[in-house]
């Protein structure tokens, strides 16, 4: 891979001031991200993982009392310092979101076809006449059936998934360089929840986006991130490609994590390994590793500093005591 | 793996500080409350008597706030005229939240027939001009404190009963009501140890609202003439009459005006501040 | 293939619930279900949104009665029962929610909520409801003394599950419909609130109907599932045989699009056809499956199939099962 990366982030962090104090969502964040790769970002609530991204595109900024700091290098320009309109137009051309409630990501009053066909006209200039016919054709991409009618329907005439599906569509509409899908598949039933994915994947693939992909569930992230990234308390805690993080985790965190899980292949009422304690309140955190109270390797030092994410090669992880350190 | 028994709260309880915008308005309610209260212990001439040599003098030592048409002390009709307002303002719509609240309930956790009764009910109410029920009232039952009272607080009922009937209809539908039917609790348990508790908070800001629009109602009836008979006085009253003499003597309507302006302002900020706090907070799961 | 480990706790037959939805027409929510619940068992049921576990669990609870169909508890007829007859009942048939937050009064104590079931029941002794209290609180992992005059939102999502289950065993039920008691709770929780299941019920000899999505969480706890599909019953077998050998095409189905958090497992093959699942308010003729199922036969169109046993413990619901 030669080419420079096409989203470059650089230790983002965002801030809340809350009556308890500051609230750092976001603590020092960094990674690239290659055309046609997909980073799963993988974390439970209170992570940082969806304040990070809507920081990365703005959504999330000084008007909703964050602070937000670092970098966000698009194609090496950088998001944070362009002014509104130019933000507001590369953010409609080049990035693609999906969310995670469809019902409420789409607008309830305006027909499909027109939402679908709104950044077609405001960002690539197409007509009204251009837009709604292009708006049919995707909708017949991403598998709705009668697209023609379909247009002329307003979202609540639809079924989560298909809602979902014109989530994607507006998504992908003005042929985006990067997709960004929050949890779009948490609100949908599991066989709907394969469907999407697959649908998702075949598209980043056929326009060779690059795609992040937002989860809390693991074996979503396993089956469709080229690589990972787990977040914990609003920092980065541990960076690898998949099958390096599901083989040989090393951070605690995730090994603990995935040891918790209860799999199809496990015997029924086998004893769950459970991690202890509960994720941290982001108001009162203290110096040390935010992972430490419930970690099993545990030490004095883990209490006093906070870790940095180091490399051992391209697996990145923060963490004084990593697993597999002995060997 | 044991499970730890001792975890503590996700939040200590926040220190509370007094903001300006909560100090001002509740503080002017406050002192609008003590004087009303305190009317008949703090010397005060009587605001009944007149002065005819005296009248429409502009504020001075001797009369902090000048004095009316008939020569009467105007700070003394202000603080008597507090007291009918708050009277009139408190207890009508506390009649009105009670059997516009009890309705509303009835009427969101029962549904069906009950509802449908109450909505038409409410609708009724609703149709007839808020003035001319009251002036109606007022004209045939003679006018006095508690009729004038009465007559708002009927037209409060409506208004009481949208209220608790949507907060019911959200609250209803909660998992912890399934929760208290699945224990057994009856329907009485359930509407007031488990709904009623979480109603109060919105109606009582919401209630605050009222009594602004109360007291503003009474003014007008005063004004109007078909309120609080005189000489008791009522902030609507002196302003009614305050207003033949705008040209020479403008204070006469202009001090009540805008006592009544600064109180209904303030009670209106004190209820977006009670609304605003009550919201219960959800930690993040 | 193990033993039943008891005579019936429980028995549904012919359950019907349905839902008016204005217009004449009905949500058909569950229809013919018969299913029994075996004494110290957990029975797992699964399936997806509109398959009507939800709708089922409350039916059970006669919460509200169903439309059609009996409940056998203990022998006695639930569905027959009114008012004091059936408040009488209720404690032994208890209920743990998906969301606990808002399965919590917000306006309450936690003492008060957990005691609530004792007052209702009829407990007078304050002495005696504080003692059963701090025993149950302390059974499922909370401190009283700490979370004692506290209120819900000072707590976490696990924490707030917790007392719901505190709740729920306070009145020592014989059976607990635990309705996907940990989708809403974070990855790193899950694990902690299943384990506390699995004690409780073996201290308190606890019988247990768990209602989730996630078949990974189902098979851990659960001695056998059940699977439903729009209303009916698909198939219902032990916990091993059903995930090792599914009989229902829509068993395999939902199997196979399970993401599983191994990436060197390739995904699974749904084989499900194309189309987006039918609406409650109008099922498909015969057998409800038929539209997304890739072995349907014009036989499925015309003759629903009944739930039959294939096997000692295996039932199923299919002109063409798979074993």
């Amino acid at each position: 891979m030669n080419e420079g990366p096409l989203l470059s982030v650089r230790d983002a962090r965002v801030s809340f001031a809350t009556a308890r104090g500051a609230l750092r969502a976001v603590d020092g964040v960094t990674f690239d991200l290659h055309k046609g790769r997909t980073l799963g970002i993988v974390g439970e609530s209170g992570s940082g993982k969806s304040v990070l991204v809507r920081s990365l595109i703005g959504l999330v900024g000084a008007d909703s009392g964050a602070e937000v700091g670092g970098q966000v290098l698009l194609e090496g320009q950088d998001l944070r310092t362009l002014p509104g309109a130019r933000l507001r137009t590369l953010l409609g051309r080049d990035i693609g979101i999906v969310f995670q409630d469809p019902m409420t990501s789409l607008n309830p009053v305006m027909k499909i076809g027109r939402q679908i066909g709104e950044g077609l006209q405001l960002n690539r200039g197409l007509d009204r006449a251009a837009a709604g016919r292009r708006a049919a054709e995707l909708l017949a991409e991403v598998g709705i059936p009668e697209p023609e009618r379909r247009a002329r329907q307003y979202p609540h005439e639809l079924s989560g998934g298909m809602r979902q599906r014109v989530a994607i569509a507006i998504a992908i509409a003005c042929e985006p360089k990067l997709l960004i899908a929050d949890e779009p598949t948490t609100a949908l039933d599991v066989t709907v929840q394969r469907q999407i994915l697959d649908l998702l994947q075949r598209e980043q693939r056929q326009r060779a986006m690059a795609m992040i992909l937002i989860t809390h569930d693991l074996g979503v992230a396993a089956g469709r991130a080229d690589d990972i990234m787990v977040m914990y308390a609003g920092r980065a805690v541990e960076m690898a490609a998949t099958r390096a993080l599901f083989r040989a985790p090393r951070m605690p965190y995730t090994e603990a994590l995935l040891r918790s899980l209860p799999r199809l292949t496990d015997v029924a009422h086998t004893r769950l390994a459970a991690i202890p304690g509960r994720p941290p309140d982001l108001a009162r955190r203290g110096g040390g590793c935010a992972f430490a109270p419930r970690c099993r390797y545990r030490s004095a030092r883990c209490d006093a500093e906070q870790p940095v994410l180091t490399r051992d090669g391209p697996h990145g992880f923060a963490c004084f005591n990593p697993v597999g350190a002995g060997a | 793996m044991s499970v730890s028994a001792a975890e503590p709260a996700v939040t200590a309880r926040p220190r509370r500080r007094l903001s300006w915008a909560l100090a001002l308005p509740l503080g002017w309610v406050a002192l609008v409350v003590f004087l009303a209260i305190t009317a008949d212990w703090l010397g005060l001439p009587d605001p009944a008597a007149q002065e005819l040599i005296l009248r429409r003098k502009p504020p001075s030592a001797e009369y902090l706030l000048g004095t009316d048409n008939l020569g009467r002390d105007m700070l003394s009709r202000i603080i008597y005229g507090a007291r009918t307002s708050l009277i009139v303002g408190l207890c009508a719509p506390l009649l009105g939240f009670l059997v516009g609240g009890a309705i509303g309930m009835s009427a969101g956790y029962f549904r069906g027939k009950v509802d449908l009764l109450a909505v038409g009910l409410i609708d009724i109410l609703l149709a007839f001009p808020a003035l001319v029920l009251a002036l109606t009232f007022t004209a045939y039952l003679g006018q006095s404190l508690f009729n004038v009272t009465l007559a708002l607080g009927i037209l409060s009922i409506p208004a009481a009963a949208r209220v608790s009937r949507a907060s019911t209809l959200a609250w209803a539908n909660r998992d912890f009501v399934l929760a208290a039917r699945t224990i057994g609790a009856s329907d009485w348990r359930i509407l007031t140890r488990e709904i009623l508790p979480n109603l109060l908070p919105p109606m009582f800001a919401f209630w605050l609202v009222a009594v602004s629009v109360i007291i503003v109602a009474e003014g007008a009836l005063s004004f109007l003439g078909l309120g609080i008979p005189a000489p008791q006085p009522s902030w609507g009253g002196m302003i009614a009459d305050g207003r033949e003499a705008l040209d020479v003597a403008p204070h006469t309507a202009l001090i009540p005006a805008a006592v009544m302006f600064v109180t209904v302002l303030s009670l209106n900020f004190l209820g977006d501040m009670v609304r605003n706090m009550v919201d219960p907070r959800r930690s993040s799961l | 293939m193990s033993d039943p480990p008891g005579a019936p706790l429980l028995q549904m037959t012919g359950l019907t619930v349905e839902y008016p939805v204005g217009g004449g027409r009905h949500v058909h929510a569950v229809s013919d279900v018969s299913l029994a619940i075996r004494q110290g068992e957990t029975l797992g049921l699964v399936g997806e949104s509109g398959s009507g576990k939800s709708s089922l669990a409350r039916a059970l609870l006669q919460l509200p009665p169903p439309k059609d169909g009996s409940v056998l508890f203990d022998g006695q007829e639930l569905t027959r029962l009114r008012g004091e007859a059936l408040r009488a009942i209720r404690p032994h048939l208890q209920m743990i929610f998906q969301d606990p937050i808002a399965s919590l009064n917000p306006r309450r104590r936690v003492a008060e909520i957990v005691a609530e079931p004792l007052i209702v029941s009829g407990v007078r002794d304050a002495a005696e409801r504080t003692r059963r209290v701090r025993a149950v609180m302390e059974a499922v992992g909370l401190d009283p003394d700490n979370v004692w005059t506290r209120r819900p939102h000072e707590f976490s999502g696990g924490q707030c599950q917790r007392i719901a289950i505190a709740r729920a065993l306070v009145l020592e039920p014989r059976l607990i419909v635990c309705d996907e008691p940990v989708s809403a709770l974070d990855v790193s929780i899950r694990a902690q609130i299943l384990n506390l299941l699995e004690d409780m019920k073996a201290r308190f000899g606890l019988t247990l109907l768990f209602i989730a999505h996630d078949l990974a969480v189902v098979k851990s706890i659960s001695d056998r599932v059940a699977v439903m599909y729009l209303g009916k019953l698909c198939e219902v077998a032990d916990s091993a045989s059903l995930f090792a050998n599914p009989a229902h095409p829509y068993t395999a189905a939902l199997i196979a699009a399970i993401p599983e958090p191994d990436p060197d497992r390739p995904l699974g093959d749904t084989r499900l056809r194309p189309g987006d699942p039918p609406s409650p308010l109008d099922p498909p003729s015969g057998c409800r499956f038929r539209t997304r199922c890739p072995h349907a036969e014009p036989r499925c169109t015309t003759e629903a199939p009944p739930l039959r046993q294939i096997a000692p413990g295996r039932e199923v619901a299919c002109h063409f099962p798979l074993v």
